[in-house]
C-alpha cells in the first residue's frame, strides 16, 4: 500500500500505473493524484472538517469556491450535512462519523486510485457495515480502482471485486470471491476463509439417510396387545409404530387408526392388526432418493433398514427441513457473499 | 537593618511616592525580558525544528543550550559582562541565552512528539515537507512550544531582577538600592513587582497554553456531544 504513494520505495521491482512507472513521478505529486484512508486518527485535529476535505485540493491550489462547493458535495455524498458539521472540528464528530470524512477527503480531489489501509477496523461493527456499504455505494458512482488493506475475511468479500490474499509479504493467491471460497489455493487460505465461508467442492456433499434418520424408533414387539400400543404411543407422542421382532427385524407397521379400528376385540394383538411396511429403504441410500419416495407415496414416514432388513432409522418430513436447518446456513452465507459481490 | 517595624501604609506611601521611579523599572524589567524571549523564541523555534530533523544536531544543539542553563545566572552575566561591558545589552543576551534551552527542547519534543498517523497521512495526501511542518507539526505542537516559552518567560523575570549587578535597569535597581541603603521598603517595593510579574507571566502563558491546545480542538458553538452518526440506506 504504501508502495503505491511512495511512502516507502521498493527495494526491487517496479510499480505501474497506467504503464508509467511510479518511481519516475515525484512522489508529493503521485500522492495527491491518489487518495489515502489510514486505520485510525486521519484527520487532523486542528482544522475544521471542511478543511480536512479540503486538504488535496488545498494543495493542489484549486480556487475557494470549487473548494467549498465540492466539499458541500462531499459531505451530502455521505450524509453529513455540510452545515451542521463543515466548521466542527474532528474530536466532535464519532469515530464512524470521523473515518467518514477520511474517505471523502481521499476523494476530495478526484484520485482514480484509492488506497484504504484498514480504514474500518477502529470502528464498531455497526459504523463498520455501514462504512462498508458507503464505499460499495460510492464505488458504484464514481467508478475508482479502491485498492483496500484488510483483515476481516468478511469486509473483503462483501467489498471487494478481487482478493488478493499475502502471507508474510508473497501473495498467496488472487482471485474473484467465487474463485477464492470455491478453490482456495492453500490452507493458508482456506484456514483465512475459516470452514464455514467455505463452498465444499462438487458444491455440497449429498447426504445419505443414515445422517437424516431419525434413530431409535418408537417400535413394539407383535405380541402385545392393542392398550398397551396406545399407551406407548401416548407416551412418545406419535401415531405411527414400527413392529418389530427381538432381533429388530421389521415385521409390520401400524398406526393409531389400525389400532383404533380394532379396539374392542381385547384378544387381539399388535400383530394381528400391523399393515405390511410397503416402502423402505436400505441404509447408505442418498437422501433425495428417500425424499422422492416420501413425496411419491405420500408418505409421513419411511423406515430405514440394513442389510439384515433390520430397522436402524426413520425418516420422517420433519427430520428432513431439520437437517437442511442444520446445512442451510453455511449455504446462505457463502450464497450471500457472492450476491453481495455482484450488487 | 535595625528601624522601627514598617508597617503596610509606610510600604503604600513609599510607592506612591515613588510611582514614576518605580513604574520606569518595571516596564525596563518588561522590556528587557520581552526582548530576550522574544530572541529566544525567534532563535529557538527554528533550532527545534532543526533539532527535529536530525538526532546527532538535536544532541548537539540540546547539550550546548542546556549547558547554557545549568551555568548560575549571575555568573553568566558576568561572564557576558566581560565580553558586552556593562548595561542591558549584556542582560538582554544573558535572558536570550538563558530562556533558549526551553523553548528549543520544548519546540523539539513538540515536533517529536506528534502522532505519527498525522503525519502520515500528511505525507499520504501529498503535503511537502514545508507544507507538513507549518500545517500539520507546527500547529500540533503549539502547546509545548507556549509551555516552553512559558518557562523561559518566568525565568528571564527572575533572572532579569539581578541586571543591575551589570549595569542592568529594572526592578532590580531598587531592590539592590534597598540592600545598599539597608531599607527594607525599597527591597519590598522592588521583589513585590518582580514576584508579581513573574506569576502574572505565568498565568497569561498558561491561559495561552490551554487555549493553544490544538489536539481536541472544538468549535465555539457546539458545546453539545457529538450526534449519533445517521443511519443510511
Amino acid at each position: 500500500m504504501k508502495l503505491i504513494n511512495r511512502l516507502i520505495t521498493p527495494t526491487n521491482g517496479t510499480i505501474l500505473i497506467n504503464e508509467e512507472n511510479i518511481g519516475s513521478i515525484d512522489p508529493v505529486k503521485l500522492r495527491r493524484n491518489i487518495g489515502y484512508v489510514i486505520q485510525s486518527i486521519g484527520l487532523f485535529p486542528h482544522m475544521t472538517i471542511g478543511r480536512n476535505v479540503a486538504v488535496v485540493p488545498h494543495l493542489k491550489k484549486w480556487e475557494k469556491d470549487r473548494i467549498s462547493k465540492r466539499v458541500d458535495e462531499l459531505m451530502e455524498m455521505v450524509g453529513l450535512s455540510p452545515e451542521t458539521y463543515r466548521d466542527r472540528y474532528p474530536s466532535e464528530l464519532s469515530g464512524g462519523q470521523q473515518q467518514r470524512i477520511g474517505v471523502i477527503r481521499a476523494l476530495a480531489a478526484d484520485p482514480d486510485i484509492i488506497l484504504m489501509d484498514e480504514p474500518f477496523s477502529a470502528l464498531d461493527p455497526i459504523s463498520r457495515e455501514q462504512l462498508q456499504d458507503d464505499v460499495i455505494r460510492l464505488q458504484q458512482e464514481l467508478h475508482k480502482t479502491i485498492v483496500f488493506v484488510t483483515h476481516d475475511m468478511d469486509e473483503a468479500l462483501k467489498i471487494a471485486d478481487r482478493i488478493v490474499i499475502m502471507r508474510a509479504g508473497s501473495v498467496v493467491q488472487s482471485d474473484t470471491p467465487e474463485r477464492i471460497l470455491r478453490y482456495p489455493a492453500d490452507d493458508f487460505v482456506r484456514s483465512f476463509i475459516g470452514q464455514q465461508r467455505l463452498v465444499p467442492e462438487n458444491t455440497y456433499d449429498v447426504p445419505t439417510v443414515d445422517e437424516v434418520m431419525v434413530r431409535q424408533p418408537v417400535t413394539v414387539y407383535p405380541n402385545r396387545g392393542l392398550a398397551e400400543s396406545i399407551a406407548i404411543m401416548e407416551r412418545r407422542r406419535v401415531d405411527t409404530l414400527f413392529v418389530t421382532d427381538h432381533k429388530r427385524n421389521l415385521k409390520g407397521i401400524v398406526s393409531i387408526f389400525n389400532v383404533l379400528d380394532q379396539y374392542g376385540e381385547e384378544n387381539m394383538t399388535v400383530g394381528d392388526v400391523m399393515k405390511p411396511v410397503l416402502h423402505r429403504i436400505s441404509s447408505g441410500t442418498p437422501l433425495p432418493q428417500a425424499v422422492e419416495l416420501l413425496n411419491w407415496h405420500q408418505l409421513s414416514n419411511l423406515a430405514v433398514v440394513d442389510d439384515k432388513n433390520r430397522l436402524i432409522g426413520l425418516i420422517t418430513r420433519g427430520s428432513v427441513v431439520r437437517h437442511l436447518a442444520e446445512v442451510y446456513p453455511t449455504i446462505t452465507e457463502s450464497v450471500d457473499a457472492e450476491q453481495g459481490d455482484n450488487e | 537593618m535595625n528601624q522601627p517595624p514598617l508597617t503596610f501604609a509606610d510600604f503604600i506611601g513609599y510607592i506612591s511616592r515613588n510611582q514614576a521611579m518605580l513604574w520606569e523599572y518595571f516596564f525596563q524589567h518588561i522590556v528587557m525580558v520581552l526582548i530576550g524571549v522574544g530572541l529566544a523564541i525567534v532563535v529557538g523555534i527554528p533550532l527545534g525544528i532543526l533539532c527535529s530533523r536530525s538526532k546527532a544536531f538535536a544532541r548537539i544543539i540540546l547539550a550546548l543550550t542546556n549547558l547554557l542553563q545549568v551555568i548560575p545566572s549571575l555568573a553568566m552575566l558576568v561572564l557576558l559582562m566581560l565580553w558586552l561591558g556593562l548595561g542591558s545589552t549584556t542582560v538582554t543576551v544573558g535572558l536570550f541565552l538563558y530562556s533558549l534551552n526551553p523553548v528549543v527542547r520544548n519546540t523539539y519534543v513538540g515536533l517529536t512528539q506528534v502522532h505519527p498517523s498525522y503525519v502520515e497521512a500528511g505525507r499520504g495526501v501529498g503535503m511537502s515537507s514545508i507544507q507538513m511542518l507549518f500545517q500539520v507539526r507546527l500547529p500540533l505542537s503549539i502547546t509545548y512550544i507556549v509551555s516552553g516559552i512559558r518557562i523561559a518567560a518566568v525565568i528571564a523575570v527572575g533572572v532579569a531582577a539581578i541586571a543591575p549587578l551589570v549595569g542592568g535597569e529594572g526592578l532590580g535597581r531598587e531592590i539592590y538600592a534597598g540592600i545598599n541603603n539597608q531599607n527594607s521598603l525599597r527591597i519590598y517595593a522592588g521583589a513585590i513587582p518582580a514576584a508579581l510579574l513573574a506569576i502574572i507571566a505565568d498565568i497569561l502563558l498558561g491561559a495561552l497554553q490551554r487555549k493553544m491546545n490544538l489536539e481536541n480542538r472544538r468549535s465555539r458553538k457546539s458545546d453539545v456531544v457529538p450526534p449519533v452518526p445517521k443511519t443510511q440506506g
